[in-house]
C-alpha cells in the first residue's frame, strides 16, 4: 500500500487532511473506510490496510484555496455564477460561513440548471442535431434553439429534478414521469402535470418552462431510459438493432464502455452468417453476450421510418417482442432477466456499479479531469470507492455526493505542494477554465448581458453560436470541456467582454439600453456610479473595487487599481467617460485571472 | 417534413444482419468472457452486479386475469388490424382532397411535387411530405405498395399522419381460391377515418391469408400491432387462424403464439401449439398460468379478413 493510496483512501477524513477549512464539523467524524481499512477516530483517518504494510501518513500534495476563492469555485460549479459581495465578505470574515453558503447553494434553483450541464458532460445529449430537424417538428426558424434544447435537455432535466428534490438516484431509472415544456407538447405525446403559471423560461418564454410531465402513450416506467430525448440522441438503425444504444447505456450507467474494448476483426468468421457469428464466434461473443440482451429490451423505440415525426415520437409497445426475435436473445441486464424496459431499468438500479459510475462521472465533471479507477496508482479507485460510500450512506441522494466531491482535497486544491509529483501535476487541476456555459450565466448575472442572436443563445450552441469555440462541448465531435485556454476561446471571450461591457454602460451609465431608466446610476454592477464620477470619487472607487472583488474573490490592490485608473483616464480624455468605462470593463472582463477558477 | 422517406427496414421479417461488424466496433476475442466483466474500459476488474449469485428477479403482478385477457383480445380483434387496404384507403381519402396544383396529379406525392414547406389545396386541405404509392390491377391479381412520411390536414381540420409502409399482394380475388400477403410497418393516424385510426395505430405486422375450400378463410400473422395511445398491443409468431366455411380439421381453430401486453407492461402468452387448438392457456411473463381462454376464433378471422375484401375497391379503381 503506497502512502499516496493511503492518503486517497482517507479522503473522507476531510477535516483531518484539510485542517481548519470551512465545511469541517467540530465534532469528530465517524466514517466507514473503503474495504480493508478501518476508521481511526483519534487520528481521523482510515488505516489498517490488510496487506500488513507499515502505514505512513502521506504529505499532502495540494494546498487548499483561500476561503473566498473556494467559495468562488463552489458558486461557479454549483450555480454558474460568481458569489455576491455579501457572500464574499461573509467568508472573508469567517471561513466557517462556507458551510451555510454551501447548504444554500445546494438548495438554490440554479443548481438544477448547473446539474443539467454537469450531467451532460457524460450523457452528451445537448447536441445541435437530432433525427428530426426543427422545421420537420413544426418549429419556426427562430425556435430552433428552443427545439434543440427541449429535446436534448429532457433526460438531463429528469435527472436534475431527481437530484434537487433529494430523491434517491435510482429514481432516475424508475420514474414514471419525465420533464417537459410546452414546446415539447407540440411534437410529442406528453402531458404537462401543471398548467403554465406565466413565469416563462429565459430560453423560450412559457414554452420553455420545464415541469414534470407524463407520456400518454404505452411506454414503460423507466425514468431516463424511457425519454425520447435520450433515444433521439442515441439513434439506431435496422442493422445495428439497438446495440449502439445498449452500449451507450452500459457506458452511461455502469461505466462499462464497450467502444473501448479491443477487437480483432481478422478473427471474425462471417461465413456462417452474421447472426450466428455474434452468438458463437469467440471474436464476437465477448461483446455481444453483454450488449445484445440489453438491446433486446429496447425495441419499443425501434423505428421503421427514422424521419417520420410520428414514428420517432411515440413508443411502440407492439415491437417489444421483436427484440428477442431479431437478436436471438431475451432481454436481460448482464445475466439478470428483464422482460420489459421497466424490469431492465430496475436491474440497472440494483447493479452496484450504478452508484459507483455516477460517483465517477460526477467527480470527473467537478474535478475537471477524467477520473479513472483503473489507473495504476489506485488513487482514483480509492476516490471513487470513498465517494460511492458517502453516496450510499445517504440513500443515493445526489446532493450528498456533491457534498462529498466538493469536500475532497483535490476539489479544494488551489496549488500543488512540494510533495506533488509530476503525475500529480498532470492529474490534478488546480485551476479550471470558465467555459461557454459558465461564461453565459456568470456574465449575465454580473452584467445583465445575455449574448443571443435570433433567439439562439450564442454560448450554448454551435450552428450560429460559439459554444465549442468558447471551450465547451457539442456532444458529438467535441466531447469534453477545454482544460486550458485556446485561441478561439480567447477570441470568443474578447467578444463577449466587449458586448457585456457595452451593455453595462448602456444600461447603467447612459440609460440608452433597453432596460435603462434614462438617468444612469443605480445599476447592477457599478453601484451608484454615473457618468459624472471621476477617479477619487467614492462611487468611482467603489465601482472598481466591487467589480474586482466580485470577479476575482480577491481585494483590489493599489498597483492594479492605479493601472485601471490610468487606462480609464486615458480613454476618458480621448472619448469621454462612457467610452472609458467600456474600455475598462472590457479589459476587466477578459482578464485571464477571472476567467479561471 | 423530411422529404426522403427510406424504406430501410427489411420486409417480411427482421433481417438478422450485421452482427459483429455492426455492433459498436468493439468485440473481444475471448470466448467465455463473462458478460460485461473485466476488460470494460476504464473499470478494470469491476464486475459487480453481474448476476453472480443474484436473486431471481421479481415480476410484476399482472393487471388482467385470463378472462380479462380474453376480453381484451376480443376487443382488439374486433377492429381492423390494418391488414389489407386500410392504410391505402386512409391515404386515398386524404389525397382526394388535393387537386392538380396541390399536391399535383397522380396518386403519389413525390419529392419534387410540392414545396418543402408543404402546400394548401383549393379544398383547404394541406399536404406536407411524401408518399410513394403504386397500385396494379391485372386480371384477378392485385397489388398496392405505399410508403411515406406525410402529414395531411383535412379541410375539416382533422389530421392524417403516416410514417412507414404498407403493401398487399393478392392473387385470385373474385375466385374461389384467394391468397394474399400483406405488411404494415410504421404508424398511421387519421382522425377523419375509423375511430381506431383516429387514435393511431402502430404496426410491425406481416400477414398472409386466403380462402379455399379446405381451410375456408385463413390468416397467418407474425409481428406486432398496437395503438399509438395506451390501447392493447398484440404480438404474433406464426399465429394462424383457420376458420369460416372450411372442412379441414383445423377449421375454427388457431395455431402458433399470440401475446398480449398487460397494462403493467409485461406480456401474456397464449400458445395454441403447432397443430391447432380451439383454446389456449394464458401464461404470465413469469410462467404462471392464469387460466384458459377459448375465444371465438371464427369471429376474429372474419374481422381480419374484412380488410382484404378487394372486390369493392377494385371495382371503383379507375
Amino acid at each position: 500500500m503506497s502512502p499516496r493510496l493511503l492518503a486517497s483512501a482517507s479522503l473522507l477524513a476531510l477535516c483531518g487532511l484539510l485542517g481548519p477549512v470551512a465545511g469541517c464539523a467540530e465534532e469528530p467524524l465517524v466514517l466507514d473506510c473503503m474495504p480493508g481499512l478501518t476508521w481511526n477516530i483519534e487520528e481521523q483517518r482510515c488505516e489498517g490496510w490488510d496487506t500488513g504494510e507499515e502505514l505512513v501518513e502521506a504529505e499532502p500534495v495540494v494546498a487548499p484555496l483561500a476561503a473566498p476563492a473556494l467559495l468562488r469555485r463552489l458558486s461557479l460549479d454549483l450555480r454558474g455564477t460568481l458569489p455576491t459581495v455579501a457572500e464574499l465578505e461573509a467568508v472573508e470574515a469567517d471561513e466557517a460561513a462556507l458551510d451555510g453558503l454551501l447548504d444554500a447553494m445546494l438548495e438554490d434553483p440554479a443548481l438544477e440548471e448547473r446539474l443539467v450541464l454537469l450531467l451532460n458532460e457524460e450523457w452528451q445529449t445537448l447536441v445541435d442535431d437530432f433525427v428530426i430537424q426543427a422545421g420537420d417538428a413544426g418549429f419556426e426558424r427562430e425556435e430552433e434553439f428552443l427545439y434543440e434544447r427541449s429535446v436534448g435537455e429532457e433526460p438531463l432535466r429528469l435527472m436534475a429534478r431527481v437530484a434537487v428534490e433529494d430523491r434517491p438516484w435510482t429514481e432516475t431509472l424508475t420514474a414514471d414521469w419525465t420533464m417537459a415544456n410546452e414546446a415539447m407538447t407540440r411534437m410529442w405525446p406528453v402531458a404537462l402535470e401543471d398548467e403554465g403559471d406565466g413565469e416563462g423560461d429565459e430560453e423560450g418564454g412559457d414554452e420553455g418552462r420545464w415541469q414534470r410531465a407524463r407520456y400518454v402513450d404505452s411506454r414503460p416506467a423507466a425514468g431516463v431510459l424511457a425519454t425520447n430525448g435520450l433515444w433521439w440522441r442515441y439513434d439506431s438503425n435496422n442493422s445495428n438493432l439497438n446495440r449502439g444504444r445498449a452500449a451507450a447505456l452500459t457506458r452511461l450507467l455502469v461505466c462499462a464502455d464497450y467502444h473501448g474494448r479491443p477487437v480483432t476483426f481478422t478473427e471474425v468468421d462471417l461465413s456462417s452468417g452474421s447472426q450466428d457469428a455474434s452468438q458463437v464466434d469467440p471474436a464476437c461473443t465477448g461483446c455481444h453476450a453483454g450488449i445484445d440482451p440489453i438491446a433486446s429490451a429496447l425495441f419499443g423505440f425501434t423505428w421503421t421510418e427514422r424521419h417520420s415525426l410520428l414514428e420517432v415520437s411515440w413508443y411502440h409497445a407492439e415491437r417489444e417482442p421483436l427484440g428477442e426475435e431479431a437478436l436471438g436473445v431475451a432481454p436481460a441486464w448482464f445475466g439478470q432477466p428483464a422482460d420489459s424496459l421497466t424490469a431492465l431499468a430496475a436491474r440497472v438500479a440494483e447493479d452496484e456499479r450504478f452508484p459507483r459510475c455516477t460517483s465517477r462521472n460526477l467527480a470527473s465533471a467537478l474535478l475537471r479531469r477524467h477520473v479513472d479507477p483503473s489507473a495504476p496508482d489506485g488513487a482514483d479507485l480509492a476516490l471513487v470507492e470513498a465517494l460511492t460510500r458517502s453516496f450510499a450512506e445517504e440513500d443515493l441522494r445526489l446532493k450528498a455526493l456533491l457534498r462529498a466531491i466538493v469536500a475532497t482535497p483535490e476539489y479544494r486544491a488551489g496549488s500543488l505542494t512540494e510533495a506533488a509529483t509530476e503525475e500529480d501535476a498532470a492529474r490534478i487541476a488546480t485551476r479550471r477554465v470558465l467555459v461557454a456555459s459558465q461564461l453565459s450565466t456568470a456574465v449575465e448575472e454580473l452584467t445583465g448581458y445575455r449574448w443571443t442572436l435570433d433567439g439562439t443563445s450564442m454560448l450554448h450552441e454551435d450552428e450560429v453560436g460559439v459554444r465549442v469555440l468558447a471551450g465547451d462541448m457539442d456532444g458529438r465531435y467535441v466531447q469534453g470541456l477545454a482544460s486550458e485556454p485556446t485561441l478561439t476561446w480567447v477570441i470568443a471571450v474578447r467578444r463577449l467582454a466587449e458586448l457585456a461591457a457595452d451593455h453595462v454602460v448602456r444600461e447603467e451609465l447612459s440609460g440608452t439600453g433597453e432596460g435603462g431608466d434614462g438617468d444612469g446610476g443605480g445599476g447592477r454592477l457599478l453601484g451608484d456610479l454615473d457618468a459624472s464620477h471621476r477617479p477619487g470619487d467614492a462611487a468611482f472607487e467603489a465601482a472598481l473595487e466591487t467589480t474586482w472583488w466580485r470577479l476575482h474573490a480577491e481585494r483590489l490592490d493599489d498597483e492594479t487599481r492605479d493601472g485601471l485608473v490610468a487606462l480609464w483616464s486615458e480613454v476618458a480624455e480621448l472619448s469621454g467617460p462612457e467610452e472609458a468605462w467600456r474600455a475598462t470593463l472590457g479589459a476587466l472582463l477578459r482578464d485571464p485571472a477571472w476567467l479561471e477558477y | 417534413m423530411q422529404r426522403r422517406p427510406s424504406r430501410v427496414w427489411p420486409r417480411a421479417r427482421l433481417a438478422l444482419a450485421g452482427a459483429c461488424l455492426v455492433l459498436v466496433g468493439a468485440c473481444q476475442a475471448e470466448q467465455g468472457d463473462p458478460v460485461g466483466a473485466a476488460g470494460d474500459s476504464g473499470l478494470g476488474g469491476e464486475t459487480g452486479g453481474e448476476g453472480s449469485g443474484a436473486e431471481a428477479p421479481s415480476w410484476p403482478e399482472p393487471d388482467w386475469s385470463a378472462e380479462e385477457v380474453g376480453h381484451a383480445l376480443d376487443a382488439a380483434f374486433g377492429q381492423d388490424l390494418g391488414l389489407g387496404l386500410s392504410w391505402l384507403e386512409a391515404y386515398l381519402g386524404a389525397r382526394a382532397e388535393g387537386d392538380d396544383d396541390c399536391p399535383g396529379e397522380g396518386v403519389a406525392i413525390l419529392d419534387n411535387q410540392i414545396p418543402v414547406e408543404g402546400c394548401v389545396a383549393a379544398s383547404g386541405a394541406s399536404f406536407n411530405g411524401v408518399a410513394h404509392v403504386g397500385v396494379q390491377v391485372e386480371g384477378s391479381d392485385f397489388m398496392f405498395d405505399m410508403n411515406g412520411d406525410l402529414e395531411v390536414v383535412h379541410a375539416s381540420g382533422e389530421v392524417l399522419r403516416l410514417g412507414g409502409w404498407s403493401y398487399l399482394m393478392a392473387e385470385g380475388y373474385g375466385t374461389d381460391e384467394l391468397s394474399w400477403r400483406s405488411e404494415q410497418a410504421g404508424s398511421l393516424l387519421d382522425e377523419a377515418s375509423e375511430p381506431w385510426l383516429g387514435e393511431g395505430v402502430s404496426s410491425y405486422l406481416y400477414g398472409s391469408g386466403g380462402r379455399d375450400a379446405e381451410r375456408g378463410t385463413w390468416i397467418s400473422l407474425t409481428g406486432g400491432h398496437g395503438t399509438l395511445s395506451t390501447g392493447v398491443s398484440l404480438s404474433f409468431e406464426d399465429f394462424t387462424l383457420s376458420g369460416m366455411g372450411g372442412t379441414g380439421a383445423c377449421a375454427g381453430r388457431a395455431a402458433g403464439l399470440l401475446r398480449v401486453r398487460d397494462p403493467v407492461g409485461s406480456w401474456h402468452r397464449l400458445d395454441f401449439g403447432e397443430d391447432c387448438a380451439p383454446c389456449a392457456t394464458v401464461a404470465w411473463a413469469d410462467g404462471t398460468e392464469l387460466g384458459e381462454v377459448c375465444p371465438d376464433l371464427e369471429a376474429w378471422a372474419e374481422a381480419l379478413a374484412a380488410g382484404t375484401d378487394l372486390d369493392g375497391f377494385v371495382a371503383a379503381w379507375p
